[in-house]
């Protein structure tokens, strides 16, 4: 297991790179240099989700019940404390910050190790926050659209963030044992998938191009994210992308 | 006698007329007043009780709901900024033929989570000012609290003075971009008529899926 001060040092050099690229423009779901690759390791993905993951969740969503499933995400969710924490100072949210600590606190010694989440009882939402989001508030650009193998949708810039995911992260914290983070990690993944089965049928079925449904949602869903916490929440605003009259030039970098 | 009848016909026209001018300003005091918070709480509440309904089967669930949506719906608006530029590539002929097949894809493949409706509730959040006069109405679908819960946002446009959704926003991704990221690789490598084809065959294929079972809540 690399240590955390490589992938951190690793994380900071590639973000510096990165920041040659920085600007914070709207999103562009349709920018992808890389789409041949992508379109392969997309492909690639997929089979192994439809052939091995899907199959798996199927059978855990039959034999696990639903109060256990909710408990586990739970759970997982609470353990992302380490990564949300910091990821909130570093946007200069020191008040979320606080609030993750005692949701944490809260989930982890009364909400029995966090398979309950108690905190939100006291009105402390679980939080979603990350290293590539962090980058984002910091200006940096997202960079080409990016599929990774295993880990699915990313860009430039988020795949450097989950190198500081990791490294914030719990296991690289406490636990060092492989079979634990393995165990654990393969059992949040299952579950995870078996919460999302309608969801991903669903937009399966809702799309033309599943390729292209995906790449889109996830450059909105980033944007979303990265943009709640630098405008308080104006959402997406494309230009042009509500105008019925005029068509031409609506993509910058569109290469048609 | 003869003007006896004149002055009764008389009569009737003039409260008719103004029976008539009533009924207009009341009903365009109706569309005005209809803020676009209350076209989508109003929608709401009419889709909500028949999702309730025990009574209904699924295909007859499905069609009340398609009715509601295409009136709430500006269908025409939508169509044209899901192609937009792409829009005038498209013959009148081919763009009623897509607008018909776009609206059966949506009903088509949303209609499905008919069957999967658990009780949810819509939450009116409140709303926003946009551009070109539109208003985006935020709301929830709630689902249990905490991260269950779904952020939906509504996009209007006001059409004859009234407003109609232009866009569906779950979670931050936009219908409206998503689709039209998929169709602008669609037509620009194989035209308007590969897009109306691949939609007609989803339709197909779509209206006689065997509904997958349940995921667990």
């Amino acid at each position: 297991m690399p240590s955390r001060a490589a992938l951190l040092a690793a994380a900071v050099l590639a973000a510096a790179l990165l920041s040659a690229c920085a600007g914070h423009k709207p999103p562009q779901p349709d920018y992808d240099p890389w789409e041949g690759f992508n379109r392969k390791m997309f492909w690639f993905n997929d089979k192994l989700d439809v052939y091995g993951l899907e199959p798996v969740a199927r059978g855990w969503n039959f034999v696990v019940p639903n109060r256990v499933q909710h408990a586990l995400t739970h759970f997982f969710t609470n353990l992302r404390f380490p990564i949300v924490f910091p990821n909130n100072l570093l946007q200069g949210k020191p008040h979320a910050a606080l609030e993750a600590l005692a949701s944490f606190q809260i989930n982890t010694f009364i909400g029995l190790l966090g398979f309950f989440d108690v905190a939100s009882e006291f009105g402390l939402k679980p939080q979603d926050e990350d290293t590539g989001q962090t980058l984002g508030v910091w200006d940096i650009a997202p960079g080409p659209y990016l599929v990774l193998p295993l880990l699915g949708p990313s860009s430039a810039r988020d795949a450097v963030g989950l190198a500081g995911d990791a490294a914030f992260g719990f296991y690289t914290y406490f636990i060092t044992v492989p079979y634990v983070t393995i165990g654990a990690t393969a059992i949040n993944v299952v579950n995870t998938r078996a919460r999302n089965l309608e969801t991903v049928r669903n937009a399966k079925d809702a799309s033309l191009d599943f390729y292209t449904f995906v790449r889109n949602a996830y450059v909105q869903r980033r944007w979303k994210q990265i943009n709640d916490t630098i405008s308080g929440g104006t959402g997406l605003e494309e230009e042009n992308l509500y105008n019925e009259e005029i068509y031409e030039n609506y993509l910058e970098g569109d290469t048609q | 006698m003869k003007r006896f009848t004149r002055t009764t016909s008389r009569a009737t026209r003039s409260s008719a007329w103004a029976a008539g001018l009533l009924v207009l300003a009341l009903a365009g005091a109706r569309a005005e007043d209809r803020t676009p918070s209350q076209v989508v709480d109003g929608l709401a509440n009419q889709v909500v009780p028949i999702l309730q309904d025990k009574n209904l089967g699924t295909d007859q669930k499905r069609e009340r709901i398609e009715q509601i949506a295409y009136q709430a719906m500006d269908f025409n608006t939508i169509s044209k900024l899901v192609l937009a530029r792409n829009w005038t590539k498209f013959s009148s002929s081919q763009q009623g033929e897509f607008e018909a097949e776009f609206k059966r894809h949506l009903s088509v493949t949303y209609g499905r989570n008919v069957e999967s409706y658990n009780n949810e509730r819509v939450q009116i959040l409140g709303d926003r000012q946009e551009g070109r006069g539109d208003v985006t109405v935020l709301t929830k679908i709630l689902r249990g609290g905490g991260n269950a819960d779904v952020v939906v946002d509504y996009r209007l446009r006001q059409r004859d003075g009234q407003w109609k959704i232009i866009d569906v926003i779950v979670e931050g991704v936009s219908m409206v971009s998503n689709f039209r990221s998929q169709f602008q690789d669609i037509v620009s490598n194989g035209g308007p008529d590969r897009l109306i084809t691949l939609l007609k065959e989803k339709n197909a294929s779509g209206e006689t899926l065997v509904p997958t079972p349940h995921s667990g809540g």
